[in-house]
């Protein structure tokens, strides 16, 4: 049984990347909008309004 | 200035020009930002709108960047600091993205976008320490006992500590807030079966022995905070009604000089009582005030008061007549003397009611929390009463089992299926065209018993227009002599007829000697004849609507035919009044044009006599929606907007001013009144699986419940039945929701 103690960090260690991930994606607008990606990736490559959405974001992070 | 009459024509035809006055720009931008509008936009629902909006914007030089937020129909525009806005607005608005600007100061898009984020965060860590919890509960129900067993249970607790202190955290808050107001809401039962099923879990733990929920409570925390997230998320997409602020598309006014026949512009803000100010074509009254003059040409002043007064027909005022902020002028030229200004102005006061309304509206306690108050009363009642009993037997097992109880009798199925139906109802209807503010709503138009329906702009198109042709249609000749005789005249009726005649090729010399003699009609000569077109002074106007004007074709005197003009009723408006009548929803008609007018109109839509009120000034409206309460309001106009607020439910019809749309909790996206039975028939059909839900998880809930108090629960059951549950509710308000929708709009199309 002594295999537990390591699997059991082992898991919890997995679990705890996959929520890191999910709070970085949180934190990088990633759930904001879940409507206009799906159709702005349709759009052709120059200017596109999702660009410039992350864009101002960062104008805002900087102020 | 000039005041021949060419120079009156210098009318602003840009509507959206207000957007780049100062005052505007003041009050609808931030003052971090001032180059940014925000635009609340409707029709944005496609790559192609998209594509639409990004060419669009290439072909103006002043817009730097927009940005859309489709979950949210927001679109930021930004401009170069000096630049233009109004020719891109006004694009998108002929491309028909119809943007209504929103008030940036008390815009909570930033609040909303860290409390979206806090509660995804919640969720991610719920989500984290169930599953962690799920994989050790599993192994301790598949048997797993001694030294082991008791380290899993401990790891257990420990995960489940961040959902007891952290992710369930908003469930105690909106607690709180709803004990506040004495109004326990179905928070209540959640909040006691987590908190106890903790304490009693804990408690068995350290004295190792009796049962453990942990697995149970924090399914149950993760499946309830998603099911409102995914509520809010969909509320949040549509427009609140903080968002509009009304405001008088002008920011200066012309101050007319008499000694000099001349006018400066000053800004609206400097424009005091008793100064007289010009205004010309098209423009609206940026004040109250008496008409001073009429020009030099001393034509007639006509004035439309649609916005205000609920008329149909533009007024003819006469010199020394009082006249209102927000009328609009369809004749040349007017100097009027100004009484009052602001707030003080009767368009101001009815704004400042609408807003005391909206502040003043008494919330509705939904069915689901006034089921979870009684529900939690009786469980809390039945649990103390077998606690007192079952104490004499065994004290320890009566804590045991009546604590199993609170815990078994949590109407989670019912918190979670709740938001849920409701979010899918919400979202269907903004498919279908109308915006449902809050899900609220719909719980309300299940319950309303009456409409109230303004006439002009709603029921009506609101403009005047060409009804029909009295006695017979007119040759390709008589249109022409027709439109040749209105060639030179700003009459209402010759708009009208020249809108109608649009296709006509017109021959401007047809006619010789035309002329308009003041409340006559028009006259000219054409081909030795002399042809007339004036009122029907004929026995056949008693053909003729009260509601609509006759003129009449005259030729040597002689009525040749007759033009029938007015405000049309939109095709579907009969319609879908006599269906609400079999609905079971009494309709009425309310509106402030003449009582004549009303009266016919509401006849000919097949309303009695007691269901019609004409003359109806909007604090009479107002009076009338109080009256009757669990009336539903469906207007437009500035006079609909209080009793829009103060309505049970209140209805803006496309094309409403913004003060109606933010006083409405529906706004119907799609020209016309066709969505109203739409829109009843989708809050019965709500309310109907929300109720079959209350049904099927008030009878998990009672068996549940027995079964605690006999003691046959222990968590395995309890880890087994709760998904099961809460699968049922779910995949009834997927399948309600979907199914009956398209069974009653078979219905709806077999009936009409």
């Amino acid at each position: 049984m002594s295999i537990l103690a390591l699997m059991i960090p082992i898991t919890i260690g997995l679990a705890s990347f996959f929520l890191f991930f999910f709070f970085w994606a949180v934190k990088k607008d990633q759930f904001d909008d879940l409507v206009t990606p799906a159709h702005s990736v349709l759009l052709d490559d120059e200017n596109l309004l999702i660009e410039n959405n992350n864009k101002q974001d960062q104008q805002q992070e900087n102020i | 200035m000039d005041t021949t009459p060419e120079l009156f024509e210098q009318e602003s035809d840009d509507i959206w020009d207000y957007l780049d006055s100062s005052s505007f720009r003041s009050q609808f931008t931030s003052e971090e930002s001032p180059s940014k509008i925000r635009f609340y936009i409707e029709g944005v629902r496609c790559s192609k709108c998209l594509a639409k909006i990004e060419s669009a914007r290439n072909q103006y030089p002043d817009i730097l960047n927009t940005s859309m937020d489709m979950s949210r129909n927001i679109l930021t525009v930004e401009s170069s600091p000096e630049g233009r806005v109004a020719p891109f607005i006004g694009k998108l608005s002929d491309l028909g993205f119809v943007p209504h600007p929103i008030q940036t100061k008390k815009d909570h898009s930033e609040v909303q976008k860290k409390e979206n984020r806090s509660m995804l965060l919640k969720m991610g860590i719920a989500a984290f320490c169930t599953g962690n919890l799920m994989t050790f509960s599993t192994s301790l129900y598949a048997g797993v006992s001694g030294s082991i067993g008791r380290y899993f249970e401990w790891i257990s607790f420990l995960f489940f500590l961040p959902i007891l202190v952290f992710s369930a955290k908003p469930f105690y808050t909106s607690l709180w807030a709803s004990l506040k107001e004495k109004k326990p809401s179905v928070d209540l039962p959640i909040v006691g079966a987590v908190l106890i099923g903790f304490f009693l879990s804990t408690y068995h733990l350290i004295i190792h022995n009796g049962d453990i929920y942990f697995d149970s409570l924090a399914v149950l925390v993760l499946l309830l905070l998603a099911s409102r997230y995914f509520l809010k998320r969909i509320q949040q997409s549509f427009m609140s009604s903080s968002f509009f602020l009304p405001f008088l598309n002008q920011d200066k006014v012309n101050l007319w000089n008499p000694k000099t026949n001349s006018s400066i512009p000053i800004p609206l803000e400097s424009l005091v009582v008793d100064q007289l100010i010009a205004l010309y074509k098209g423009q609206k009254l940026p004040a109250d005030g008496i008409l001073t003059s009429n020009g030099l040409t001393n034509s007639q002043v006509y004035l439309n008061n649609a916005l205000l007064t609920g008329e149909s027909l533009p007024v003819k005022t006469a010199v020394g007549e009082m006249v209102f902020a927000g009328s609009e002028l369809e004749s040349d030229f007017a100097v009027i003397s100004v009484t009052a200004t602001g707030q003080e102005t009767r368009l101001g006061s009815l704004f400042e009611k609408m807003e005391e309304e909206i502040l003043h509206r008494t919330p509705l306690i939904s069915l689901t929390d006034r089921l979870a108050q009684n529900f939690t009363y009786l469980i809390l009642t039945v649990g103390l009463l077998f606690f007192a009993l079952y104490s004499f037997v065994d004290i320890g097992e009566a804590i045991r089992r009546s604590l199993a109880l609170v815990i078994l009798a949590c109407p989670c199925a019912l918190a979670l299926a709740t938001p849920l139906t409701q979010s899918l109802s919400l979202l269907k209807a903004a498919k279908s065209g109308f915006i449902i503010k809050r899900a609220e709503a719909l719980e309300r138009i299940h319950q309303v018993t009456s409409v109230a329906f303004d006439k002009t702009g709603t029921l009506t198109f609101g403009q005047f227009k060409f009804v029909d042709w009295i006695l017979r249609s007119p040759s390709q000749l008589e249109k022409q002599i027709v439109l040749s005789l209105e060639h030179n005249s700003k009459h209402p009726i010759a708009k009208a007829l020249k809108n109608e005649l649009i296709g006509v090729a017109p021959i401007k010399e047809l006619v010789s000697n035309a002329e308009e003699k003041l409340g006559l009609g028009v006259s000219g000569q054409f081909d030795g004849n002399l042809f007339e077109l004036k009122s029907l002074s004929h026995s056949n106007v008693a053909q003729n609507d009260p509601a609509h004007t006759a003129i009449g074709l005259y030729k040597n005197g002689e009525l040749q035919l007759g033009v029938s003009l007015g405000d049309r009723l939109r095709p579907e408006s009969k319609k879908i009044v006599s269906l609400l009548a079999k609905l079971k929803i009494q309709p009425f008609l309310v509106s402030g044009d003449s009582r004549e007018t009303v009266q016919s109109v509401g006849q000919n839509l097949g309303l009695k006599s007691n269901q019609i009120f004409g003359e109806a000034s909007p604090e009479a409206k107002l009076k009338f929606v109080k009256k009757n309460h669990k009336t539903m309001m469906v207007g437009d106009g500035a006079n609909d907007a209080a009793a829009l607020a103060a309505s049970f439910v209140g209805v803006a019809v496309k094309g409403s001013m913004e003060a109606s749309l933010s006083a409405a909790d529906v706004y119907l996206g799609n020209s016309g009144v066709q969505p109203i039975a739409d829109l009843v028939l989708l809050s019965r059909d709500t309310m109907k699986v929300i109720k079959r839900n209350l049904v099927f998880s008030l009878i998990y809930n009672v068996a549940g419940a027995t079964a605690a108090l006999l003691g046959f629960v222990n968590p395995l059951v309890a880890a087994v039945l709760m998904p099961i549950s809460s699968f049922c509710v779910l995949s009834s308000s997927l399948y309600g929701t979907s199914f009956l929708r398209s069974l009653s709009k078979k219905q709806f199309e077999e009936e009409a």
